[in-house]
C-alpha cells in the first residue's frame, strides 16, 4: 500500500484535548492534496491570506481501509486524483461497494460516522494551527 | 419463690434533648456550618447551571456559522440539529456528564465531544434529524452508537458514553 500523504488544512478548534475530532471530518468525497503532485503548505495557499492560523493535517493513502466495516465488510475506501483547474494535486477520498462498482457508492450514515472515526484516529500533524 | 422489690437504677447523667441551651458558641458554630455548606451546596448548583448555559449559548452561536465555515463547503448547523444537540445537553444534565467542547460538524449539523486521557466520544446531531455516536480508545476500532432519535435511546447512547470515558 502507498505511504503517499494526503494533506487538507483543519483548524485549531478540531483538535480536542490533543485528539482530531471526526466532527472536522466530511464525507463524501472529502478534499485533499496529493503528496505527489504539491508541498504540505499548499493547501493553505490564498492570495486573501484566509488561512492564517490553520494547520495542515495528513494521513497516508494505506490508512484509506480496502475492505470496511473489519466486521461487516460492505465497504472500500480509495482515494480519487480530481485535478482542480488552480489545484492540480487535489483529490478526493472515494467510496465504493464490495463486490465493487466502479462508481462511487454512499455508505450508510452509519458506516459513514464509522470511517470519519476511524480516519481521524490516523491524522498526523504537519503544520500545527495558531488559531 | 417470694417476690423481691428493686429499687429501680437512677440514671444521673440526662440524655442530651433538642434544645437551645447548648451555648451560645455551639450556636455559632452550627450556625456557621450550616451557612458554609449551602454556600458550597449554592456555588456548586450555580457552576454546574453556568457550564450548562455557556454550552446552550455555544450551540446557539453555531447556529449562525456561514456556509463554508470549514473552506471545504461545509453547510452551517440548521434548526434540526440545533434542537436536538439542546435536547442531548438537556439530557446530559440529568447523567451529571459534562461535554469537553462542542463544535460544528463538517458533516453539517452540531458535534458535542468528550475526551478524557486516551479515550474519546462524540454524539453527532445532523441537519438530517440523525443523532449518532462514537467511542473509542487510543487507535483501537471505534464503536458505533446507533440511535432512533428519541431520548431514551439519546440517553442510553450517553450513558455507554459516561461509562466509556469514565471507566
Amino acid at each position: 500500500m502507498s505511504t503517499e500523504r494526503l494533506f487538507r488544512r483543519y483548524r485549531r478548534e478540531d483538535y480536542v484535548d490533543n485528539k482530531f475530532s471526526s466532527l472536522g471530518f466530511a464525507f463524501p468525497k472529502q478534499s485533499v492534496n496529493r503528496e505527489k503532485y504539491s508541498a504540505p503548505a499548499d493547501v493553505l495557499f490564498s492570495a486573501t491570506d484566509e488561512f492564517e492560523g490553520w494547520g495542515v493535517l495528513y494521513f497516508r493513502v494505506q490508512d484509506l481501509p480496502v475492505e470496511f466495516p473489519p466486521d461487516n465488510r460492505q465497504y472500500t475506501f480509495f482515494p480519487k486524483h480530481v485535478p482542480e483547474d488552480e489545484m492540480y494535486p487535489h483529490s478526493e477520498v472515494w467510496c465504493d461497494r464490495l463486490p465493487l462498482t466502479g462508481e462511487y457508492v454512499e455508505p450508510s450514515p452509519g458506516v459513514k460516522k464509522l470511517f470519519r472515526a476511524f480516519l481521524s484516529q490516523r491524522v498526523e500533524i504537519e503544520i500545527e494551527a495558531t488559531a | 419463690m417470694p417476690i423481691t422489690y428493686e429499687e429501680p437504677v437512677r440514671q444521673d447523667e440526662f440524655i442530651p434533648g433538642q434544645s437551645n441551651a447548648v451555648g451560645a458558641a455551639a450556636q455559632e458554630l452550627t450556625r456557621r456550618v450550616r451557612e458554609d455548606l449551602e454556600k458550597m451546596f449554592d456555588s456548586v448548583y450555580r457552576s454546574a447551571k453556568a457550564r450548562s448555559e455557556h454550552d446552550r449559548r455555544r450551540v446557539y452561536a453555531l447556529a449562525k456559522l456561514r456556509l463554508n465555515w470549514d473552506s471545504y463547503g461545509a453547510p452551517a448547523p440548521n434548526e434540526s440539529s440545533v434542537a436536538n444537540a439542546i435536547r442531548v445537553l438537556n439530557l446530559l444534565e440529568t447523567l451529571n456528564l459534562d461535554p469537553t467542547r462542542i463544535l460544528p460538524s463538517a458533516e453539517g449539523g452540531v458535534g458535542i465531544c468528550f475526551v478524557r486521557g486516551d479515550r474519546y466520544a462524540d454524539i453527532e446531531c445532523s441537519n438530517e434529524g440523525e443523532v449518532l455516536g462514537v467511542y473509542y480508545v487510543g487507535e483501537q476500532m471505534p464503536t458505533l452508537l446507533e440511535t432512533d432519535a428519541t431520548d431514551a435511546a439519546i440517553s442510553a447512547a450517553l450513558e455507554r458514553i459516561r461509562n466509556h470515558i469514565r471507566a
